[in-house]
């Protein structure tokens, strides 16, 4: 009797929560919260970023062990853009995942824009890995295995931004196809420096483990971590709430707010 | 502070350009991403009322 009430209590909480999916990926709805939800996440960006870099750059000492003198300042950037480069391309992929089986719209819309967001991140780990390359290992770029699959990484984001560029369903299907299937390439990057370490070192600050580095050296880079995700959620669900306005034009909840926005 | 000088600083050891520009092109591309993301629904609501006053004409 207690295990049947029990089941009955789970699917209560997951009708619950599935009328609470539907409601925020309602348009207008989203839509508000989204402009709520950004004015403070930019804020929060802003001051965390502003933290994490101004230490690294001026307060932390050089790294004595690697040689390398102060282009470990490097790390502040180049880190923060890896680990939302290759999250964003998870929040891609399932997005596609929506778009194509439960045909949400705020998936679909959501896509392009987190393809444009996720390409300037891995072309900022992208270039500043590669001026960080230069001083450390003596060349600009290799094609190691690391190095190549964050270059197919960047390819994959292009592609699925020119197949969504333009609104249609047809597009976001292809898109969503090129999301899904590229999804593979996120393990390979994580585990690239494991099986074939040639030159890119291992990874050195992870989430599930202590870091390997000076608290001196991490507790800065943890600050920008935090401002680069939340720069990353306001652009996303800004540039997404505004596409949103867009496609729901002919709505009366968007039709009243450009009126009142036209004045 | 690590640096006793402002030219140190920019400097750095000989690193300054490979750091310089890392961080420049950083503060670059994510100024201008926030700077067009936050223009774009002025723009996408001047559309909307272009092309509502054309049908209305």
């Amino acid at each position: 009797m207690k295990n049947y009430q029990e089941i009955i209590e789970n699917t209560k909480t997951k009708q619950s929560l599935l009328k609470r999916l539907y409601k925020y990926s309602s348009p207008s709805i989203f839509y508000e919260t989204a402009n709520k939800l950004t004015p403070s996440l930019f804020k929060a960006a802003i001051i965390l970023l502003s933290i994490g870099l101004f230490w690294g750059l001026l307060m932390t000492p050089t790294e004595i062990n690697q040689g390398q003198g102060h282009s470990f300042r490097i790390i502040y950037i180049h880190v923060p853009s890896a680990f939302i480069a290759q999250n964003a391309y998870i929040a891609m992929a399932l997005a596609g995942i929506i778009a194509l089986v439960w045909r949400i719209k705020l998936a679909k819309l959501a896509l392009r824009e987190l393809a444009i967001v996720g390409f300037i991140m891995s072309a900022l780990t992208i270039f500043s890995g590669s001026v960080w390359g230069k001083p450390t290992w003596g060349t600009y770029w290799v094609w190691d295995a690391r190095l190549t699959s964050m270059f197919v990484l960047l390819s994959l984001y292009a592609m699925v931004i020119v197949a969504t560029y333009k609104f249609s369903e047809r597009n976001t299907k292809i898109g969503s196809y090129i999301a899904v299937l590229g999804i593979i390439n996120i393990p390979i990057i994580t585990y690239s420096v494991n099986i074939w370490s040639t030159l890119h070192q291992k990874s050195t600050f992870k989430v599930t483990a202590a870091p390997t580095m000076q608290a001196e050296h991490w507790l800065p880079l943890v600050f920008c971590i935090f401002g680069m995700y939340s720069l990353f959620l306001a652009l996303v669900l800004k540039r997404t709430a505004n596409s949103v306005l867009e496609k729901e034009q002919k709505s009366s909840w968007a039709k009243e707010l450009i009126e009142k926005e036209s004045k | 502070m690590i640096f006793s000088s402002l030219s140190e600083f920019i400097i750095m050891g000989g690193h300054g350009i490979y750091v310089w520009s890392a961080y420049g092109f950083f503060f670059f591309s994510i100024s201008l991403i926030t700077w067009l993301t936050f223009k774009q629904k002025k723009k996408i609501i001047n559309k909307i009322l272009k092309e509502q006053e054309k049908t209305h004409e």
